[in-house]
């Protein structure tokens, strides 16, 4: 279980690192995807367009 | 298995850091706070993973490898966090001689505030804050996490003993309690539904390891997150059923052993590991008042020649009846009196301004947000949440030795990054362009003027 959990933990930092870089790259035009922010609680979905939103 | 995976994990984030500096940069604050090397068995125990993510990062920025770095910029902050490491330098040269730790404590120390001064050269944009947030969450969640998920498959019985990098459980269970409000923002603004449930569900978990703890500082610790977390609420009857609910679900899980430990709060006066903490309170004033300028050297509670120095000296705490020295308890019990102690009045003073800066910052942060035309609600609530961490690091860290603890000093710096960005954001908005172009507050124009 520990492993299990470990495994999500290390690829989730991995894939957070991934985005970003993409993210940046490409100049905001491919989103953060699962690590993506709303600007406001008020919105749920601030930058509408599926995944690709502004983090 | 695992030592492969770790393995897979550093070189795609040095691989990637090479490209771009602040994935090195959220590499070496990860491995700051889920301390690896303690979750792998073989070959990658001994790599110091942080150490290869530290380099990295300044060898980068020194050759100026990140196109979105700002230059090396002096603000409150920045002055104190130097003025702090001055001090801890200053400290370590007049320490007594013969002390084991005092170099490593600098040292380490100074290699925090490094950590910190790179910050606000790589963290420059909304979308870096918020990796931030997440790395931060990734890397600290960890540990409560699994905590919280061995108490309830223990059905209440798991003592969760700490991690060998935070400390014992009481350093463990402030440490867990500073994560739940950045874990909890994570679920507040991730719009992805199942990062949002994971966040809310480790938040949850954590506090559960903070109970698996037995430590009754963390419980004061959770007890104050949980006030600060409903004053800031926006529906906060909501928050009080919430904090009731999951208060109930705590308590049914916890064992006696630990329903009886923190009943033993009401009688602090006759407890004798409180009256231990006073004791060492009174050694660590009386090494201020006896060196005020510079203490007694960073560590200097923990050795036991210091320790039988000032065993019969009450400081400024002589109004205090405690019975006499054991010479057991090698500890300062409070980040307030060790700072006190190794770096006496001048370190305090210091350490405190940081503490209260961080304050300022998470206000004028507040009233920024509050005067933009745009909602910039993201920002206020995260130095909301930033502060309420903070603060259970000032309530819980009354009790325990965590003065130099790398994440409230993360935290800190989040702050000051942050306000930055706000007021960038601020400045652009009341840019004549943005007003030409009707500024209203919809955030896709600034967000590309301001994150990249």
């Amino acid at each position: 279980m520990e492993a299990l959990l470990l495994t999500i933990w290390v690829l989730a930092v991995v894939l957070l690192a991934y985005r970003v870089s993409r993210y940046e790259r490409s100049n905001g035009v491919d989103g953060m995807g699962w690590f993506a922010y709303k600007d406001t609680l008020n919105t749920r979905k601030p930058d509408a367009v599926k995944g690709k939103s502004s983090a | 298995m695992r030592d492969l995976m770790a393995l897979f994990a550093v070189v795609s984030l040095v691989a990637m850091g090479f490209r771009n500096p602040f994935i090195a940069y959220m590499a070496w604050t990860w491995t700051a706070l889920i301390a690896l090397n303690t979750y792998v068995y073989s070959f990658m125990t001994s790599v110091g993973l942080n150490q290869i993510f530290a380099l990295l990062t300044l060898g980068l920025v020194l050759i100026g490898a990140d196109k979105l770095k700002q230059p090396f910029d002096v603000n409150r902050t920045v002055v104190l966090l130097l003025l702090f490491a001055v001090q801890a330098l200053a400290s370590a040269t007049f320490a007594y001689p013969d002390m084991g730790r005092n170099w490593e404590f600098a040292t380490d120390l100074l290699k925090i505030v490094t950590f910190c001064l790179v910050m606000p050269m790589l963290v420059t944009t909304r979308t870096r804050i918020l990796a931030m947030v997440t790395v931060m969450a990734l890397g600290m969640s960890f540990h409560g996490l699994l905590d919280g998920l061995k108490l309830i498959a223990s059905g209440g019985g798991h003592l969760a003993r700490g991690n060998p990098k935070f400390g014992d459980n009481n350093h463990f269970a402030v440490m867990l309690s500073m994560v739940v409000p950045v874990t909890y923002y994570v679920y507040q603004y991730a719009t992805h539904r199942l990062v949002r449930l994971g966040s809310l569900a480790v938040s949850g978990l954590t506090v559960l390891a903070v109970v698996a703890t037995h430590s009754r500082g963390g419980l004061l610790c959770v007890g104050a997150m949980a006030m600060a977390l409903i004053l800031n609420s926006r529906r906060k009857v909501a928050g009080i059923v919430a904090v009731v609910l999951f208060a109930v679900a705590g308590l049914a899980l916890a064992p006696d052993s630990w329903t009886e430990r923190m009943g033993t709060m009401k009688e602090a006066g006759e407890d004798g590991s409180f009256m231990g903490r006073v004791m060492a309170w009174k050694r660590s004033s009386a090494m201020a008042m006896e060196h005020p300028f510079v203490g007694a050297g960073l560590g200097a509670a923990a050795e036991r020649v210091i320790y039988w120095k000032f065993a019969y000296k009450d400081g400024f705490l002589g109004f205090i009846k405690t019975p006499p020295p054991d010479g057991i308890a090698l500890v300062a019990h409070s980040i307030y009196f060790q700072v006190l102690g190794d770096m006496g009045f001048v370190g305090f003073f210091i350490y405190m301004a940081l503490l209260a800066n961080a304050f300022l910052a998470r206000r004028e942060i507040r009233r920024l947000v509050k005067q933009s035309a745009a909602d910039l609600s993201w920002a206020g609530d995260l130095a909301d949440m930033l502060a309420v961490s903070l603060l259970a690091f000032m309530v819980g860290g009354a009790l325990v030795s965590i003065a130099y603890q790398e994440f409230m000093f993360m935290i800190l710096m989040l702050l000051t990054v942050l306000k930055r960005q706000v007021v960038k954001e601020f400045a652009l908005l009341a840019s004549p362009q943005v007003k030409a172009a009707g500024a209203a507050p919809a955030h896709a124009p600034l967000r590309q003027l301001s994150s990249l």
